[in-house]
């Protein structure tokens, strides 16, 4: 009986179900605690669902506040890596890349307006602004950089130029150029975009979307991208 | 509520610290001076805590319970628990620390509750670190590779077939050559192992 209870709680972790309560003995717990180990350890097990996340974000708001978080703005978070375009960027990016910002955190169960795919920064009120010499983007080579309202690589491929955003379409952490394999990497969760934007790996149950292009130029010795300007 | 249950956490009101030091709350971007952390250390509001701290805590939750529907029920109570008596003059240090001492006491009561005694703990003092600054990259992965590793072939091998290729219980016995029955005495013993072993790579 204890083994068949036992086995029948390893396969509702399995099945990412609640168990059926039991009374375990001592060496049940330490092998329950195992199993839970083994099961968490799954490539996103642990990440919570964007439906969670926004359905109680409304049920805490019908609690403690009357407003309803879909009326809400998107709050002065703490600057961490994960939050660093939220109070600097994220408006604006967001915006005009049609990049999705923690979107796990900030979209409402309607996903309609979140599945963006690759598309190219077009902001409505833009301007040209220059982010390095072009003298200094040589061929090969990988540029970050930022403007007040952006942040992105700058591609030299062979003499062409191509700029693409800096932020993971999944929750908005700023993207680290990973020089060994050529690629950019998510620092908060396991993912990966080429530096084409496409998406090369990634943990999540679901979709994630490639990066936005930027429209990138070289002018008079600059390059610049087309990006909002400071004060939008 | 017996003596082994830990005490609930004490309200922040405003006590000027909790203990430890405030949360590391940003960091220096290095690209532009376009960009800086402005490092504040106070959340604006009850939507602030919650969206800053809803994944971190999930995360800390279903790492202690191994399914979704526990993970986000307990993860809702502690919101619902510590959001209350919370002030946002609390510093973020303090808040964390709080959401933590709330999410120990929810999950021992949880376990007791269903189980009657507690299989998995938070440890305030050590889970506080993981709540400020999750890894960038989890070394669950890794850990649980080389606790597969350490164990007798056929412990590995039947753990493997169901953790990690999801193979049912009788699959895995049919592959291995085993009745049912014996399969559900191996995986229980091959579990109580990984337990020992986890301990030791602790």
């Amino acid at each position: 009986m204890r083994r068949r209870r036992f086995a029948a709680f390893v396969d509702a972790l399995l099945g990412n179900r609640r168990p059926r309560p039991f009374e375990p003995q001592s060496d049940d717990a330490d092998a329950m605690r195992a199993a839970i180990e083994l099961r968490a350890a799954q490539p996103g097990a642990t990440l919570p669902s964007p439906e969670f996340v926004a359905d109680l974000h409304r049920r805490l708001a019908e609690e403690f506040d009357e407003r309803r978080p879909e009326a809400t703005q998107p709050v002065a978070l703490p600057l961490t890596r994960r939050r660093a375009l939220q109070g600097v960027t994220v408006a604006a990016a967001a915006a005009a890349i049609g990049v999705v910002v923690d979107r796990e955190l900030l979209s409402s169960s309607d996903n309609s307006t979140t599945q963006a795919n690759a598309k190219t920064l077009e902001p409505d009120r833009g301007t040209w602004q220059p982010v390095a010499a072009s003298a200094d983007v040589s061929a090969g080579q990988v540029t970050p950089f930022s403007t007040a309202t952006t942040v992105g690589f700058v591609v030299n491929d062979g003499g062409n130029l191509r700029a693409l955003s800096g932020v993971c379409t999944h929750q908005g952490c700023l993207l680290q150029h990973n020089e060994a394999d050529g690629r950019l990497d998510c620092p908060c969760h396991r993912a990966a975009f080429s530096l084409e934007g496409k998406v090369l790996f990634h943990e999540f149950a679901g979709t994630l979307d490639p990066l936005p292009a930027v429209n990138v130029r070289d002018h008079d010795g600059n390059v610049e991208v087309y990006v909002p300007p400071p004060d939008v | 509520m017996t003596d082994d249950d830990p005490a609930p956490p004490t309200p922040i009101t405003d006590a000027p610290s909790v203990d430890g030091p405030s949360a590391p709350v940003g960091q220096p971007l290095g690209r532009s001076n376009h960009l800086r952390s402005v490092e504040p250390d106070r959340y604006p509001d009850w939507e602030a805590i919650y969206l800053d701290n809803v994944e971190r805590l999930y995360r800390i939750m279903y790492s202690r319970v191994g399914n979704r529907p526990d993970a986000e029920d307990l993860t809702a109570e502690v919101f619902r628990t510590a959001l209350g008596p919370l002030r946002t003059s609390a510093s973020i240090g303090e808040v964390r620390a709080y959401l933590l001492a709330t999410a120990r006491t929810v999950l021992a009561t949880h376990w007791k509750r269903r189980f009657q005694l507690e299989v998995t703990t938070i440890d305030v003092e050590r889970d506080v670190a993981v709540l400020d600054e999750p890894p960038a990259e989890s070394d669950a992965p890794q850990r649980v590779g080389r606790i597969l590793a350490a164990l007798p072939e056929n412990y590995g091998r039947i753990l493997e077939l169901r953790f990690i290729q999801a193979c049912s219980l009788r699959e895995a016995a049919h592959t291995m050559h085993v009745s049912l029955s014996n399969a559900k005495v191996l995986q229980h013993r091959a579990l109580r192992r990984a337990a020992q072993i986890s301990e030791e790579l602790v």
